[in-house]
C-alpha cells in the first residue's frame, strides 16, 4: 500500500517520467485513433505495429547503434512502407482493403520474425531486448527513452487539436471536403503518418501486439458517451490517460505472480486489460446507448405493453 | 447568355468501363435544371465529374466561365443522404457550420458569425428546433434538410446537388422546393439529380437527359418529350410519367 501510494504520488523522478511517457502516449494514441477509427483506418495501426518488427531488425542491422531512437525510426519506416504495400495492392490487384491488411499484417510480421531469429542467432544477439518489442516493458525504460516517447506524443497531440476541424469534417463527408477545396489528400496521408508514428511510439511500452489496442479501445468506449467530436476526443483521451495510469500502477504493485521467474506484471499487457475493462464499463453504462439503459427500457415498455393488455380485459 | 455549368466532350471511366460518354452540356445561369435518367446511367457520376470528385478521361468543366478549382467558392454541393454515416458524433448545427469551412483557413473555427449564418440556414430549411441535436435522431427528410442548409452556408452560385429530394415526403419537397425557388430567384443556379418524372415539369425549367450518353438537354418545354423519355429509359419505363403532359402532346399533335 505504502508502495501504491509512493507510486501515485509520483516521488520517484524516473517512475514520474516513465508514468508521464506512458500516459501521454496514451492521450496521443487515443486520439488519433478516435480519427482514425471514425476515418475506418482503426486496423492500419495493427499493419503498421507488425511492420514494425522487421523495421526495428534491419535499422539494428544497418545501424549497429542500438539507441531506441533508431530503432524506432527503422519501425517507422517500414511501417509506412507498410502502408504503401497496402495502397499498391489495392490499386494493383483489386484487392479489397481488410484482404490487403491481413496480407501486409502476415507479411510483415513474417520477415521480422525471421529476421528477429537471425539477430539471436548472432554472437552479440541480445534476445532480452527485441523480446521487448514483442510485448512492451515500460517498467525497465529508461528516463531518455521516455522523453523522445513524451516528445513524439507532444506533436501528435498538437497536430491532431490544432487540425480537428478539417480532420472531423474528412472523417464525416470526405466528398463535400473536396467539394471545397480543402487538402483531402494531404490530410488523409498526415492522418496515417500520425497512425503510424504513435503506433512506434507505443512500441516500448506496449509492444507490437498489442500497440493497436491503445488506438482502438479508448475510442471505442468514448463512442458510447459521446455525441460530438470534441467530446468524443476529450472522454477518449481520458480513457487512454486513466488506463496507461492504472495499468502501470497494477504492474508495478501487485505481487508478483507464485513461482515467477521473469519479474512481475507485465506493463503493456496490464494497460491493455485496464482499458478493456473500461470498454466493456462504457458499453453497459452509457446514458444513452448504453447495454443496460437499453434493456431496461425494453423492460419497461413490456410492462407498459402488458398493462394494456390487462386493462383491456 | 452566361453559362453556369458547361461540360464538353466529358467521358468518365470506372476501371475499364465508361460510364460517361462524351457529354456536352450547357447549362445557363440562373437556371433550374433537373438530370434524369435511369439507374446505371451516371446522373451522380456526372455531378462528382464536375465537382472533381471523379477523374474525367476526356473532356473539359467549366463554372461560372473557370475552371473548378478557381471557382469552389462559388459551387455548393448536396451529396447524397446516404453517402455519409449518420451515426457520427455530431450535431445538426455542426455539420450545417461545416459549409463555412471554405471561407476559414486550416487553423480556423467556426466564431460566433458563423454560428449565427449557420441558424438563419436551419431557419430557412425549418430546422432551428433541431441544431442541437444529434445528427442520427433526426428523420430522413430532415437529414437532407441538414445537407441543403450546409450547402446554403456556402453562399454559392452554382448548387449542385445529389437527389435532394431522394426519400422525402410531399411536405419536406414542397419545403425543400421553396428553398430552391428562393435561391434561383437570387439568381442562383440549381444542377440537381432527380428521380421523379412527374415533378420536372413543375419544378424545373431545364433538364438533362442521360443514359451513359447524352439524349436530351435544353428547356423543359422543347427538350423533355415523350419520345427523348422514352430513348432515355428505353423499354423500361412501362408507365410513363405525366399522363396529362402525354395526351396534351398527343393532341397538339393532331
Amino acid at each position: 500500500m505504502a508502495e501504491l501510494l509512493r507510486l501515485m504520488s509520483l516521488q520517484d523522478s524516473s517512475t514520474r517520467v516513465v508514468m508521464m511517457s506512458t500516459a501521454g502516449l496514451a492521450i496521443a494514441a487515443a486520439l488519433v485513433g478516435t480519427l482514425a477509427m471514425l476515418r475506418r483506418r482503426a486496423l492500419v495501426g495493427d499493419a503498421v505495429a507488425h511492420a514494425s518488427l522487421p523495421g526495428i531488425c534491419l535499422a539494428w542491422f544497418v545501424a549497429g547503434d542500438r539507441s531506441l531512437a533508431v530503432l524506432l525510426l527503422g519501425a517507422l519506416v517500414l511501417g509506412l512502407a507498410c502502408m504503401g504495400t497496402m495502397a499498391l495492392l489495392q490499386r494493383l490487384a483489386r484487392t479489397r482493403e481488410d484482404a490487403t491488411t491481413a496480407i501486409a499484417i502476415s507479411g510483415f510480421f513474417g520477415l521480422g520474425i525471421v529476421l528477429s531469429r537471425m539477430i539471436q542467432n548472432q554472437p552479440s544477439g541480445n534476445r532480452a531486448g527485441l523480446d521487448g518489442f514483442l510485448f512492451g516493458k515500460a517498467a525497465s525504460a529508461v528516463a531518455s527513452d521516455a522523453w523522445l516517447v513524451l516528445a513524439v506524443a507532444g506533436i501528435v497531440v498538437v497536430l491532431v487539436l490544432g487540425l480537428r476541424k478539417e480532420f472531423g469534417l474528412l472523417c464525416f463527408d470526405r466528398d463535400f471536403a473536396v467539394g471545397l477545396g480543402r487538402p483531402v489528400h494531404r490530410l488523409d496521408g498526415l492522418l496515417l503518418v500520425l497512425v503510424a508514428l504513435v503506433t512506434v511510439a507505443g512500441l516500448p511500452s506496449v509492444g507490437v501486439v498489442l500497440v493497436v489496442a491503445l488506438l482502438v479501445i479508448p475510442a471505442a468506449a468514448a463512442r458510447c458517451w459521446s455525441s460530438s467530436l470534441g467530446a468524443m476526443l476529450a472522454i477518449s483521451a481520458l480513457i487512454g490517460a486513466a488506463s496507461a495510469i492504472i495499468g502501470t500502477g497494477l504492474s508495478a504493485v501487485l505481487p508478483p505472480p507464485s513461482g515467477a521467474v521473469g519479474g512481475g506484471w507485465p506493463t503493456g499487457p496490464m494497460i491493455v486489460l485496464t482499458a478493456a475493462v473500461l470498454f466493456v464499463l462504457s458499453l453497459l453504462l452509457a446514458p444513452e446507448r448504453g447495454v443496460l439503459i437499453a434493456m431496461w427500457r425494453r423492460h419497461r415498455r413490456r410492462a407498459a405493453d402488458a398493462s394494456i393488455v390487462r386493462s383491456a380485459r | 447568355m452566361q453559362e453556369a455549368l458547361a461540360l464538353s466532350g466529358v467521358s468518365v471511366a470506372y476501371r475499364d468501363e465508361l460510364v460517361l460518354e462524351r457529354i456536352d452540356a450547357h447549362i445557363p445561369v440562373a437556371s433550374m435544371c433537373a438530370i434524369v435518367g435511369p439507374n446505371g446511367a451516371g446522373k451522380s457520376t456526372l455531378i462528382k465529374a464536375a465537382l472533381g470528385l471523379v477523374p474525367l478521361v476526356a473532356g473539359r468543366v467549366t463554372v461560372l466561365g473557370g475552371t473548378m478549382a478557381q471557382r469552389r467558392a462559388q459551387v455548393g454541393y448536396v451529396p447524397q443522404r446516404e453517402s455519409v454515416d449518420w451515426e457520427f458524433p455530431i450535431s445538426a448545427l455542426d455539420v450545417v457550420l461545416m459549409g463555412s469551412y471554405g471561407r476559414l483557413g486550416l487553423l480556423g473555427r467556426p466564431g460566433r458569425t458563423e454560428r449565427t449564418q449557420a441558424m438563419e440556414c436551419l431557419e430557412q430549411v425549418g430546422l432551428v428546433a433541431m441544431a442541437d441535436r444529434q445528427i442520427s435522431q433526426l428523420s430522413g427528410g430532415q437529414q437532407q434538410r441538414i445537407f441543403l442548409a450546409r450547402a446554403l452556408m456556402q453562399r454559392a452560385q452554382l448548387y449542385l446537388m445529389d437527389e435532394p429530394f431522394a426519400g422525402v415526403d410531399a411536405v419536406t419537397e414542397s419545403a425543400i422546393m421553396q428553398v430552391l425557388d428562393a435561391l434561383r430567384r437570387r439568381g442562383c443556379t440549381i444542377v440537381a439529380v432527380h428521380h421523379d418524372l412527374s415533378t420536372v415539369r413543375e419544378c424545373f425549367d431545364h433538364v438533362l437527359l442521360l443514359n451513359k450518353r447524352l439524349i436530351a438537354a435544353g428547356p423543359v418545354a422543347t427538350a423533355f418529350t415523350g419520345d427523348a423519355i422514352h430513348r432515355t429509359y428505353g423499354g423500361r419505363l412501362t408507365v410513363l410519367p405525366d399522363a396529362a403532359y402525354e395526351s396534351r402532346t398527343a393532341s397538339a399533335g393532331d
